[in-house]
């Protein structure tokens, strides 16, 4: 991965960390995007999922789903820095650790809105 | 007449108001015509800071279209949703390009990006970096160095239409502005769509109106 497109190159290992975990919903979703410093995933009917995306002092992890739930944050509510926007700096933030159960939380959202399958059907 | 139309597609943002809009979703054609034609459909209250289409003439587009078309239909999604709205942006599509390039930090390879849900969030969350002042100045300034670029004029001897030019990328940032921040409040959706779209691929909080659920 070459981080020469990215807004702020220092923050490509961060971001990385967080495209891979959304790697695992590539098999059931849209990849649209996969370029350096930007990702972002569309459900099968075309709605936005995820993107994740180099700022300039933060990767941005942003969820249509939060966007219309407020509630859905849960734990990352302290990564919260928008409507439907995570920001995280620091590679060895603890709230991390909660991005996969976060991703659960939307995708499930997802379902219950009747946009997407659920993975076990 | 707004400058863009006789400059080229017209990009159109409007902030809808989501307890009237599902309350609307949720009357028959018949109910709908009934209070219309009494004047007893409730709109929201417009935002003092943004234009909207006139209550007289967004109620006239709704009772023509029930003449021949389906209320459940995109065209009558769009048309309902445009009674919604508390208010609505717009500017000439290719200047529309500064204003997003310039909150995203990065370049719009393609005129469809622009009206990509994705895109939209990102701007909603980048605006909180600029005051009103801080994102018309960049606006400005980036608009400047492309003509720079592009070697044209920015003597306003030279260019009567330099100045008229400025204000109007002003106005549309500040516009542009209010738009995202109102965007953040709950029960505020953004419909997003341009000139000539159909209806059925305008997007209303990323979702195309053909999908969208009565």
């Amino acid at each position: 991965m070459s981080a020469i497109n990215m807004k702020n190159p220092a923050l490509a290992y961060l971001w990385q960390q967080i495209v891979d975990m959304c790697k695992p919903y590539e098999k059931i979703m849209l990849k649209v995007k996969d370029e350096d410093g930007y990702h972002r995933l569309r459900t099968l009917s075309g709605r936005p999922f995820s993107a994740v995306a180099v700022q300039k002092k933060h990767v941005g992890l942003y969820m249509m789903a939060l966007y219309e739930d407020s509630t859905l944050a849960g734990p990352l509510e302290g990564a919260r820095i928008g409507k439907s926007c995570m920001g995280f700096r620091d590679e060895n933030n603890p709230l991390l650790c909660e991005i996969p159960a976060y991703l659960e939380r939307c995708l499930e959202y997802h379902v219950s809105r009747g946009e997407m399958n659920s993975p076990s059907d | 007449m707004h400058l863009g139309k006789v400059m080229g597609i017209y990009m159109e943002v409007l902030l809808i108001d989501c307890n009237t809009l599902q309350e609307l979703l949720s009357l028959t054609a018949i109910e709908l015509i009934e209070k219309l034609e009494s004047s007893t459909l409730a709109r929201p209250i417009a935002d003092p800071e943004m234009e909207r289409e006139f209550d007289i003439d967004a109620g006239a587009e709704i009772l023509d279209f029930l003449e021949s078309g389906e209320l459940e239909s995109p065209e009558g999604m769009l048309l309902l949703a445009r009674w919604s709205a508390i208010g609505e942006w717009g500017a000439w599509e290719g200047r529309t390009f500064i204003y997003i390039e310039t909150l995203l930090g990065r370049e719009v390879a393609h005129v469809d990006e622009l009206y990509e849900p994705e895109i939209w969030l990102e701007l909603i969350e980048n605006i909180s970096t600029f005051t009103k002042k801080e994102y018309s100045n960049a606006v400005v300034m980036d608009w400047m160095q492309r003509r720079e670029k592009l070697g044209e004029s920015l003597d306003e001897k030279l260019d009567p239409h330099i100045l008229p030019t400025m204000e109007a990328h002003q106005r549309n940032a500040e516009g542009l502005f209010h738009v995202l921040q109102m965007a953040k409040k709950e029960g505020i959706s953004l419909l997003l769509g341009r000139e000539h779209m159909p209806a059925r691929k305008w997007m209303l909080d990323g979702i195309k109106l053909k999908d969208v659920e009565n």
